[in-house]
C-alpha cells in the first residue's frame, strides 16, 4: 500500500480542485475570474492599512473576540454547508472505499478540504483586516494567521459533528435542507446581532450593547482574541485542541462511515400513507399555476433558501418602528410581495424542471409563463395581505388596503422582470444563480421596491404629498418595466 | 378523383430533409435524410456519439437545427410548430419529471399542455397508470419512483395525449425484464393502432426483434437503412445478424 501521506494527497488533490471549480462556478461567478479578486484584495488592503496605520490605538480585546466570533460564525456556517455536499452528496465513497486506500486517508482528506473550505469562506474579508493590523500596530498581529486557521480547524470539526448528528436523526436530504436553516439563521443573527445597537433606540442602546459585551467576552473567543496577538500559549493551546477535536472528528466520521452513514442519502423524504383525492383541472394556465404553487411549498429546500432573505430587512424595519408604530406593516408588507415575488417567480421559471416537456408540447409558452408568474406571487401575496389585514385591525384600514395595492404592484413588477427572461437552472441552485441577473434587471426590480415601500412609509408616517410621488415614480417604474422589458425565449445550451 | 388519392402515397409520418446541427468545429449530424411511414416502428441504431440523441432532439423541436427541414404528418415544424408537435409525443433516455409532484398531478399538466379536455384526459390518465403497473404508487411523490418506474411514468406522459408519432430514446434503458416486455407490447400495440415509434437503442436484440426498419448513423451520417434483410445485403452479410451488420458498418473504414 502506498504511504497515508501519498494516498491523502492524491484524495486531497481531487477534493480541493473540485471545490475551487464548484467555487468560480457559483457564488464568484460574479467577480468573474481571478484578476477582479486581487483588485478586490487590494483594495481592501489599502483601506484597512490607512485605517490601521492611521489609528490612535489598536481595538480593544472584545472587539477583536467579537471579530473573530463573527468570522467564526460564517466558517461554521461554510463547513456544515459543504460537509453535506462533500460527505453525503458527492456520492463518490463507492469509489473511494472500494480503492486500495486507507479509509482514513479519505476521510482526513475530507476534513483537510472542509477545513480549507472554511477558512477561504472569509479570505476576502479577514485577510486584509489581519494585514492592516500588522502594518498598523505590529507583527505580533501576524499569530493571527495561525489563529485564522486554527479557528476554520475548529468550525469544520464543530460543522461535521452538527451535520452528522443531523444525518443521523433526519436523513441526508432533511439535514441539507436543516443546515441551510440553521446556516441562514447563524449569518441573520450576527447581522442583526451588530445591527441591533443602531436600531433599538437611545433608551435601550446601553443594555443591548452589554449584552453583545457579554456574548463576546467567552473564554474560548478571548482566547482566539489572544492568539491573535501573539501570544504563544494561547496559539499552542489552541492548536492542540483544534488538531485533537479534528482527530476526534475524523475518527467518527471514519466510524459513521463503515456502519453506512452515506447510504442514508437515498432515503425518501417523504412518505404518504394517506389516500390523496386530485381534483383534476383543465385550463393551461391553472394547471401551470397550481403545479409551480406545489412544486414551490413542497420543497422545504427551496423555501429556507428562500425566506431567511426576509431577516435581512429587520434592521431597517425596526428602525422604522420607532418612528411609524404599526405604520411599519406598510412598506413591510410592500417589501415582502416585491422581494419573494420575483425570487419565486425565478424558481418557477428558471428552476423549471421539464423544459423540454414544455418545449417540445404545442402549448403557448407565453401563457405558461404568465400563469407562472401569478403562481410565483401567490404566497407572496398571501404573506403581504396577511400584513395588511393586521395593519387593519390595527386601526389602519385605508393605509392597508393602499399597502396591499402597492404590494401588488412591486410584486408584478419584480415576477415580470423575473419570468421575461429566463436561463434554466438547477432548482437548487437557482436561488444562488439569480446573481447572474443583468444589472438593469437587478436595479430595476431594486428601484421599483424602494419606491414602492418609500410611499407606504411616508402615507403611514402621514406624508400624503411624499407618498404620493413616491407612489407616482413606482408606478412609472411598473410602466416602464412592462414597456422595455420583453419576453424573451428561452435560454437554452443546444 | 378518387382513383387519383387512392394511388397517391399516404402523406409520411416523419420526413426529414438535410438536417445538419454543428456545436463549435464538431459535426454531430451530418445531412440526415430520413422517411418515415405510418404505422411503422423504426429504430436509429449508431456507436456513441454517432448523433442519434440530436436527431431525435431535433426532430422533437428541442433543437434547432443549422440546415435542413422537419416534416411531422405534412406539417413543416419551422414554419407551423405548434400542428406540428400536436401528434408528438418524446420520451428522453432519462426523464425529467417533477419529483414533488404525484403521478395524477403530472398526468394533469401534461393533458394541459396539449390541450386536453378533462372529461377524455382523466379517464386516460386513470387507464394508463392502471396499465403500466402506476396505479397503486399514485399517492407518492415522483421522486420516491425508482428509475424504471420513472421511465414508465414518462411513457404514461407521452401515450396520454394519444399522439401518432412517438420519439423514444433508450426507452428500454433501466427498465427490469418485466417492465421491458410491458413497454414492449405497449409500443407493438402503439404501431398495430397505426401510430409510428422511431427509438433509439443500444440493444441490437431489441431492433432486431421489434423494428420493421432500422438505419444505422454514424459520424452523424446514415451509413445503412432498410429493413434487417435488406442491411445484410448492403453489407453483404446475407444471412448475417443485425450484430455482423452493425459492427461491420459502423467499424469500417470511411469510403469503402
Amino acid at each position: 500500500m502506498r504511504p497515508l501521506a501519498l494516498q491523502l494527497w492524491t484524495v486531497l488533490h481531487n477534493d480541493v480542485r473540485l471545490l475551487w471549480r464548484e467555487l468560480l462556478a457559483s457564488r464568484w461567478s460574479l467577480l468573474g475570474n481571478l484578476g477582479l479578486i486581487a483588485i478586490l484584495l487590494a483594495l481592501a488592503h489599502a483601506l484597512a492599512i490607512a485605517l490601521c496605520v492611521h489609528a490612535p490605538h489598536p481595538p480593544s480585546l472584545h472587539v477583536e473576540a467579537g471579530a473573530w466570533l463573527f468570522f467564526g460564525f460564517i466558517m461554521l456556517g461554510t463547513a456544515m454547508t459543504q460537509a453535506t455536499t462533500l460527505l453525503f452528496e458527492r456520492a463518490d465513497f463507492h469509489l473511494l472505499f472500494a480503492a486500495p486506500t486507507s479509509p482514513h486517508a479519505v476521510l482526513l482528506a475530507r476534513m483537510t478540504a472542509l477545513v480549507a473550505g472554511s477558512a477561504l469562506s472569509v479570505g476576502l474579508l479577514l485577510l486584509p483586516v489581519i494585514d492592516g493590523l500588522i502594518a498598523g500596530f505590529g507583527l505580533h498581529y501576524a499569530g493571527s494567521y495561525l489563529v485564522w486557521v486554527e479557528l476554520a480547524g475548529l468550525a469544520a470539526a464543530a460543522g461535521v459533528g452538527f451535520t452528522l448528528t443531523l444525518v443521523r436523526w433526519l436523513g441526508a436530504r432533511r439535514a441539507r435542507t436543516t443546515v441551510q436553516v440553521l446556516g441562514a439563521l447563524c449569518g441573520a443573527t450576527v447581522y442583526l446581532g451588530i445591527q441591533a445597537p443602531g436600531f433599538l433606540g437611545e433608551e435601550h442602546r446601553p443594555t443591548a450593547e452589554r449584552l453583545i459585551d457579554q456574548i463576546v467576552a467567552n473564554p474560548l473567543s478571548l482566547a482566539l482574541a489572544r492568539g491573535g496577538r501573539g501570544d504563544w500559549h494561547t496559539l499552542l493551546l489552541l492548536g492542540a485542541s483544534t488538531l485533537a477535536l479534528l482527530a476526534a472528528t475524523t475518527w467518527l466520521l471514519s466510524r459513521a462511515f463503515l456502519e453506512g452513514a452515506q447510504e442514508t442519502t437515498s432515503r425518501p423524504t417523504r412518505t404518504h400513507r394517506r389516500e390523496y383525492r386530485h381534483h383534476w383541472r383543465q385550463s393551461l394556465a391553472w394547471v401551470t399555476f397550481w403545479k409551480d404553487l406545489r412544486l414551490i411549498l413542497r420543497d422545504p429546500l427551496l423555501l429556507s433558501q428562500i425566506l431567511p432573505s426576509i431577516l435581512y430587512l429587520l434592521p431597517a424595519l425596526l428602525g422604522l418602528y420607532t418612528t411609524l408604530g404599526a405604520a411599519t406593516l406598510a412598506p413591510l408588507s410592500v417589501m415582502v410581495a416585491g422581494q419573494l415575488s420575483s425570487q419565486f417567480a425565478l424558481v418557477a421559471t428558471a428552476g423549471e424542471e421539464a423544459w423540454d416537456l414544455i418545449r417540445m408540447s404545442p402549448a403557448p409558452e407565453r401563457r405558461l409563463r404568465l400563469a407562472k408568474m401569478a403562481a410565483g406571487m401567490a404566497l407572496p401575496l398571501a404573506l403581504a395581505a396577511t400584513l395588511c389585514l393586521a395593519l387593519a385591525l390595527a386601526g389602519r384600514p385605508g393605509l392597508a388596503l393602499a399597502s396591499l395595492g402597492i404590494a401588488g404592484l412591486c410584486a408584478a413588477g419584480g415576477a415580470w422582470l423575473q419570468i421575461s427572461h429566463v436561463r434554466p437552472s438547477p432548482r437548487h441552485d437557482v436561488v444562488k444563480e439569480r446573481l447572474k441577473n443583468s444589472p438593469g434587471r437587478l436595479f430595476g426590480g431594486m428601484a421599483l421596491m424602494a419606491t414602492g415601500a418609500t410611499a407606504a412609509g411616508f402615507y403611514g408616517h402621514g406624508n400624503w404629498f411624499a407618498g404620493g410621488v413616491s407612489l407616482a415614480l413606482c408606478i412609472a417604474g411598473f410602466a416602464g418595466i412592462l414597456a422595455l422589458v420583453k419576453l424573451r425565449a428561452l435560454v437554452t445550451p443546444d | 378523383m378518387s382513383t387519383e388519392a387512392a394511388s397517391m402515397p399516404p402523406t409520411p409520418a416523419l420526413a426529414c430533409r438535410g438536417l445538419v446541427k454543428r456545436y463549435g468545429s464538431t459535426t454531430a449530424v451530418a445531412g440526415l435524410d430520413l422517411t418515415i411511414a405510418p404505422g411503422q416502428l423504426y429504430a436509429f441504431l449508431g456507436p456513441n456519439g454517432a448523433g442519434k440523441t440530436t436527431s431525435l432532439r431535433m426532430i422533437a423541436g428541442l433543437l434547432r437545427p443549422d440546415r435542413g427541414e422537419v416534416t411531422i404528418l405534412g406539417r413543416s415544424l419551422a414554419k407551423d410548430p405548434i400542428e406540428a408537435k400536436r401528434p408528438l409525443a418524446y420520451v428522453p433516455d432519462d426523464p425529467v419529471l417533477y419529483g414533488k409532484l404525484r403521478p395524477m398531478e403530472y398526468m394533469e399538466f401534461v393533458a394541459a399542455l396539449w390541450a386536453m379536455p378533462a372529461a377524455e384526459a382523466r379517464p386516460s390518465a386513470e387507464s394508463l397508470l392502471q396499465g403500466l403497473g402506476l396505479w397503486e404508487k399514485r399517492d407518492a411523490y415522483i421522486e420516491t419512483f425508482s428509475r424504471g418506474t420513472k421511465q414508465k411514468l414518462a411513457l404514461a406522459g407521452a401515450l396520454l395525449h394519444a399522439p401518432r408519432l412517438m420519439l423514444l430514446d433508450e426507452p428500454l434503458s433501466g427498465l427490469d425484464a418485466a417492465a421491458a416486455r410491458l413497454v414492449k407490447d405497449l409500443l407493438n400495440e402503439f404501431v398495430r393502432a397505426g401510430g409510428t415509434v422511431v427509438l433509439t437503442t443500444h440493444v441490437l436484440d431489441v431492433a432486431e426483434r421489434m423494428a420493421e426498419r432500422i438505419g444505422i448513423l454514424r459520424g452523424g451520417r446514415l451509413v445503412a437503412e432498410g429493413r434487417l434483410g435488406e442491411l445484410c445485403e448492403q453489407a453483404g452479410q446475407a444471412g448475417g445478424t443485425l450484430e455482423d451488420v452493425f459492427l461491420r458498418v459502423t467499424t469500417a473504414e470511411p469510403g469503402r
